[in-house]
Parts: structure tokens; sequence; C-alpha cells
């Protein structure tokens, strides 16, 4: 996942969480936006996990 | 030759008996070699002419005292300008200039060093490398190699880091230590090259241009330790600064420390201070970024409970009203049967009077 796919994701989360602040929204649309917003966030948290650590030396000097 | 029986020394150690003793002839230590050079030196008339020219290098100063080496092509020794000169010198000496210098030679027997007690100093002008080096970066400055406009970011969230360093150095040391505190998962890929002498220029094209097509890798680090500025050469090449703003990859930049000016430094995308800011240029503190998430997971749920407790107030409020309404009215119906039965009665009375006041005008 590459700088602007987690962007994006993270605005849309912060739009979900603007328009549901507002609270001028259907409850079942609430719920939907909510599950959205947790799925966005748990590919986030997935993403973030991006490797091991690991440490290769391709070639010696 | 003598006995090759084994012996011990007043420590303990064993020393194998060669025949040879220091009290001997034919025999000295490196103590009075050196006191003998150091002799000869003082002695001798005309060793030292009354200028010595050479370029400016590895320029510094300790405890007041001026040092730097006065290079030429070939060679360089080192010159110290005690502070009681220092004041009488009529020139500020800096890196790159060609100077000639006045003097005493010393020798240091304790490190059989020899230096310059510099006592004056004139300008020759830059030196030849220093020279060229401008003229090159004139050069490039020129054509825009420099121009901020040809940086790239560096992106935020790197998943493989490339390093162009000598491997097993402080520098990679310090640049994967930085990377892996801020950021443990980050994978990282060194390729080795030499960072000084005459093969690094073509090491170093070597290994960016292979991180450089290397599948996955977000950001490449270029980096060394600190060292002379012979030691830095290698990143003033033409080719290997060619090489440098030419890469595909985001690349930064860490060579020596924060005073070391290299061409290499312009070029990249980014110029880091030192190995370990290259670290932590190229990747955000990963426990930051998860405290965001969960900071985000924790107002969507704050927001959507706010909504579902606003549904609900809303919900309650209208079957109140709804309550109060029906109430209201069952009230009202309960009223209008009472005054119907109270009329009811009073109609009752009423036709008994008169079914009264008829009986008695109909019998009397």
């Amino acid at each position: 996942m590459k700088d602007t796919e987690i962007n994006e994701r993270t605005e849309r989360v912060e739009e979900i969480i603007e328009t549901l602040e507002t609270g001028d929204i259907e409850l079942e649309k609430a719920a939907r936006l909510r599950a959205e917003a947790h799925e966005l966030l748990d590919e986030l948290e997935e993403h973030l996990a991006v490797g091991d650590g690991e440490v290769a030396v391709l070639t010696d000097n | 030759m003598g006995s090759k029986a084994n012996e011990d020394d007043d420590n303990g150690v064993e020393k194998e008996d060669n025949g040879i003793d220091p009290s001997q002839d034919g025999v000295t230590t490196v103590s009075e070699l050196n006191a003998s050079i150091g002799d000869w030196i003082s002695s001798a008339e005309n060793l030292m002419s009354e200028f010595v020219v050479g370029e400016v290098t590895d320029a510094g100063v300790s405890n007041s005292t001026l040092y730097f080496q006065l290079t030429d092509d070939d060679a360089s020794i080192q010159c110290l300008v005690f502070n009681n000169y220092r004041n009488r010198i009529d020139i500020d000496i800096e890196e790159g200039m060609e100077i000639a210098v006045v003097g005493e030679l010393s020798f240091y027997e304790a490190q059989g060093n020899c230096s310059i007690y510099v006592h004056d100093a004139l300008a020759m002008g830059e030196g030849a490398y220093q020279q060229k080096l401008e003229k090159l970066r004139e050069e490039l400055t020129e054509e825009g190699l420099f121009d901020d406009a040809r940086k790239q970011p560096l992106p935020d969230y790197p998943e493989v880091i490339g390093v162009v360093t000598s491997v097993g150095s402080d520098a990679q040391e310090d640049a994967l230590n930085a990377i892996h505190t801020r950021y443990p998962d980050v994978d990282v890929r060194v390729h080795g090259a030499n960072v000084q002498g005459d093969r690094a220029p073509l090491d170093l094209e070597v290994a960016l241009n292979t991180l450089d097509v290397t599948p996955d890798i977000d950001t490449v680090i270029l980096t060394r330790g600190g060292g002379s500025n012979e030691d830095l050469r290698a990143f003033n090449e033409e080719d290997v600064v060619r090489t440098v703003a030419d890469m595909d990859t985001p690349t930064v930049a860490a060579i020596g420390h924060e005073m070391d000016q290299t061409l290499v430094g312009a070029a990249a995308d980014y110029r880091a201070m030192t190995p370990t800011d290259a670290g932590e240029a190229v990747v955000t503190e990963k426990a930051l970024v998860t405290d965001d998430v969960t900071a985000q997971r924790e107002r969507v749920n704050t927001a959507y409970s706010r909504v579902l407790e606003q549904k609900l107030d809303s919900y309650r409020t209208r079957v109140d009203d709804v309550f109060d309404a029906v109430e209201t009215q069952h009230e009202h119906e309960q009223e209008v049967a009472a005054t119907k039965r109270r009329y009811k009665l009073v109609i009752a009375a009423l036709l008994a009077l008169l079914l009264l006041g008829l009986f008695l005008w109909w019998f009397l």
C-alpha cells in the first residue's frame, strides 16, 4: 500500500467521523459508515505491519 | 644464532630467544631510533626551505592551536600554528587554499611524526583540487542538477529501504539503529561499497544503480561516517553525483558530518547530517502512526454512539408525545361521557316531571 492509498483511507475515515459528528444522519446509514470506517482502519493497521525488520546484505564491499 | 630455547620475561610471557640482544651493536630500539632522527633533524642545516607550498586540507582548531595538512599531489605533512603565532599571520588559513608556510621542522619522537611549526603563511590562491571542485559545482549548478524542482519527496510509509555504505561500518549500524528504533518492521537491503579510495566511485555507482532497479525498494540511503576531505572525495566525483541525481528511487545522502558539504549531498533528494539523521528521515515513528489509528477508531465509535443516543432520545420523545396525546384524548372522552350521563339524568328527570304533570292534570 503506497502513501496515496494510505492517505486516501485516512481522509475517508476523517470524512466519516465528520459526517457522524454532525448527527444529522439516519441510523442505518450511520451503522454502515461505522462499519466502513472500521474496515478502513483494519486495513491501515494491517499495512503498518510492513515486514519483519529483516536486514539483508546484498553485496559486501 | 643462539639457542631456540624459550624463556619467560618479567611478566611471565614466553619469549623466543633468537639471539638478538638490544644492548649489542647493530641493534636499536624504537626510542633510540626516533631520538637519533630527532637529533639529526634538529641539527641538519638547510633541510627546511624558506617556504613550503601546498594545499590546506583537514584544518581544525584544538586547544587554540590551528592544525592542518599541507598537501600536494603525492604527499602531505602536518602543520601546527600555535596561538602566539596565529594572530601574527595576515591570512585566514582555510580548507582548499594553496599557501606557502614559513616555519620550523619538528620531530615528535614519541610517535615518529614530522610536523611544521608554522610561523607565517602566505596565500597562493585556491588549491588545484579545490579549484576543480568549485568549477564542477558551478557547472552542475548551472545545469540545474541541484535544483529543488528535481528533488523527489520521500515516501511517508516505506516498506523496504536500501542502504549503500561500507558493510559493518559504524555508519551502517547507526542508520539501521535509527530506522528500526522508529519503525521496527521495515526491511532493509544493504549494498556494500568502498566509500573511500580509488575503487569507491565505481563501487558507489554500481551499488546505487543496483538498488535503484531492485523491486520494492522505496527509499535509498547513501551514507558513510566522518573522514578527512580526502576521504570524502569519492562523493564529489562527477559520475557519482550524476548517478545520485538520476536515481528514480528517492535518495537520502548522509556523508560525514554536518560540516561536510559534498556534491552528492547537494544532488540527493534529501541531505541528512549524519547516518543516524538519515535513518530518522526515511521512516516515521510507528508508535505515533498506530496511536493515530487507535485515536481515529475511538472517534468513530464515539461519534456513532452519539448518533445512536440522539436517535434513541428522539424516539423516546416521540413515544412520550404520543402517549401524552392518547392520555389527553382519553381524559377528554371520559369527560364527554360523564357530561352525556349527566344530560341523560336531567332529561330523565324532566321527563318524569312532565309525566307527573300530565298525570295530575288528567286526573285532577
